[in-house]
């Protein structure tokens, strides 16, 4: 099994699904806290109007996602910022909305879309070492920042009032967290395509939380959880020759699924006395 | 005469259509010990957002410390009402207390030196939180996370404390020493509590506002039966579950 290893793509792949983890495990434990999982998923589907304007405009799809990625994070944070409302409804047009705009433009663009599904649902063993190169330098600026910025992150997501009252900018700062969380979309969408993004962002940082209490430590955790899902979900999708997208999400979501169910029983257990 | 440490000068809000705050004046000064009274919905909590700078009122003027709120905040300890608090969140009791440091330190990382750690540990000292250091906000019970608050609030070296409905969910052998270690703190700074339930108000209380939109203010340095009765003198009734008769201990 082994054997394939030797194989370009699949070193391609691993490595694409480790650098994907990393940031991954970071971001992703900041959006479970902050309990912006809807949020992120409302991002990571209006990217898909991206990609469907680079296939109208014959650029890089991937570009065309960060674009609407990014302005679609900015454009929620900003009403987040002014109006004290509900984002909910918001996200919810967002993420209908960039879809309907990615399936219009496809439509209109002549002739066939090649790659259309791995956008939606994500091919890992399709990406090209100069799409892994890019990938490393964006999990780079993320990661440099979010050291930068971790003891204010850490003080707007946990309290966004006392941190205003800290002389921290507490807007500039979630802003800023959303962003991330936007470019992080975008890497993930090149492993796990614009449907599955939110189960591989949200999963593995929901897992370690119930392991540990401390932040750092859960993103450590995450980040290391992420490998093994996504190595795992690669070595099997090739195995039994099936999407390697849909394999990784199954199988984070299934070890979610045991957590929650087990820990129901044993607190359950914990109750009768038995 | 020591001049006020918070100077709130006829301040008027209105948010959403409601006359929130109605020319509303209040001075704190040094050492003082303040309780706001009035009913829920009477603008009390609406009133520390505006000492703290955090809500803006259409007019009137405040000042911290003989400056705007915006520019000297580190003057002010706050303890929000805690049930809108995510306790879940992963961080410590000591990470929690620390971060009430973080309006001293410039910089963009915020790095916590020395004698912010001094500081944290010294305010949990203070409240008497020190054996939870290492443990989660959520393994404590409703009066400890209480005085993680207060200590968070205190680590900041704060010369006014603002806490806003500081009893409701603690029970009242809990309240007792709660307040106890309150007025531990009088000597570093004036304390402010908001509140609408008037069973916590203690011989200890200097001067009792009591705020519906309007604010009435008296200006007697303990509390007697008149204080009482004009606190019931509000247009509403001040609280719902009534304690009109509520024993206070009488300054002969």
């Amino acid at each position: 099994m082994l054997s394939i290893l030797a194989y370009e793509f699949f070193r391609n792949a691993l490595i694409a699904g480790i650098i994907a983890s990393i940031v991954c495990g970071v971001i992703g434990s900041f959006v479970v806290v902050k309990r912006m999982v809807s949020l992120a998923g409302g991002i990571s589907h209006s990217a898909f109007g991206g990609i469907g304007l680079g296939y109208f405009l014959g650029i890089n799809p991937i570009a065309g996602a960060a674009v609407f990625a990014v302005l679609s994070a900015a454009a929620i944070g900003h009403i987040r910022n002014t109006a004290h409302q509900n984002t909910d409804t918001l996200i919810g047009a967002v993420w209908s909305g960039g879809m309907a705009i990615g399936i219009l433009f496809v439509y209109l663009t002549p002739g066939f879309a090649p790659d259309l599904m791995s956008y939606l649902f994500g091919n890992i063993l399709l990406v090209p070492f100069s799409e892994i190169v890019m990938m490393a330098c964006l999990v780079t600026v993320i990661l440099l920042s979010v050291f930068v910025f971790y003891n204010q992150l850490v003080a707007v997501t946990f309290d966004e009032e006392y941190a205003a009252l800290m002389n921290i900018n507490s807007k500039a700062v979630m802003m800023l967290l959303l962003v991330f969380t936007a470019l992080t979309v975008v890497v993930l969408i090149q492993v796990v395509g614009v449907i599955l993004v939110i189960a591989l962002l949200a999963l593995p940082a929901a897992i370690s939380r119930e392991y540990t209490g401390r932040l750092d430590l859960m993103m450590i955790m995450s980040a290391g959880l992420g490998m093994v899902f996504t190595t795992g979900g690669i070595f099997i999708s090739y195995l039994f020759d099936i999407p390697s997208g849909a394999t990784i999400i199954i199988l984070v979501s299934v070890v979610y699924i045991l957590l929650v169910v087990s820990k129901r029983v044993r607190e359950k257990r914990k109750t009768f006395g038995t | 005469m020591t001049k006020p440490l918070v100077e709130v000068k006829d301040v008027s809000l209105t948010l959403n259509g409601h006359k929130v705050l109605d020319h509303v004046s209040i001075d704190i000064y040094p050492g003082e010990f303040h309780a706001i009274i009035g009913p829920n919905g009477g603008g009390k909590t609406t009133l520390l957002k505006v000492i703290l700078g955090l809500i803006t009122p259409d007019s009137g003027m405040v000042k911290i410390d003989g400056r705007s709120p915006e520019e000297n905040r580190s003057v002010l300890g706050y303890v929000p009402q805690f049930r809108t608090y995510d306790f879940s969140y992963p961080i410590s009791v000591r990470e929690m207390v620390l971060s009430g440091r973080l309006g001293h330190i410039k910089g963009l990382r915020k790095r916590f030196r020395p004698e912010d750690g001094k500081a944290a540990d010294e305010a949990m000292e203070t409240m008497d939180i020190s054996a939870f250091s290492d443990h989660h906000i959520d393994e404590l019970s409703g009066g400890e996370q209480q005085r993680v608050m207060i200590a968070r609030a205190i680590a900041g070296d704060p010369k006014v404390l603002l806490l806003d409905e500081p009893t409701v969910y603690i029970d009242s052998p809990t309240a007792e020493k709660f307040f106890e270690l309150l007025f531990s703190l009088r000597e570093r700074m004036a304390i402010v509590m908001v509140t609408h339930d008037i069973g916590s108000l203690t011989p200890e209380v200097d001067k009792v506002a009591c705020l519906n939109h309007r604010i009435y203010t008296h200006h007697d340095s303990e509390v007697t039966d008149d204080m009482l009765l004009a606190a019931y003198g509000c247009p509403i009734d001040v609280i719902g579950h009534g304690v009109p008769h509520r024993v206070f201990r009488r300054h002969e």
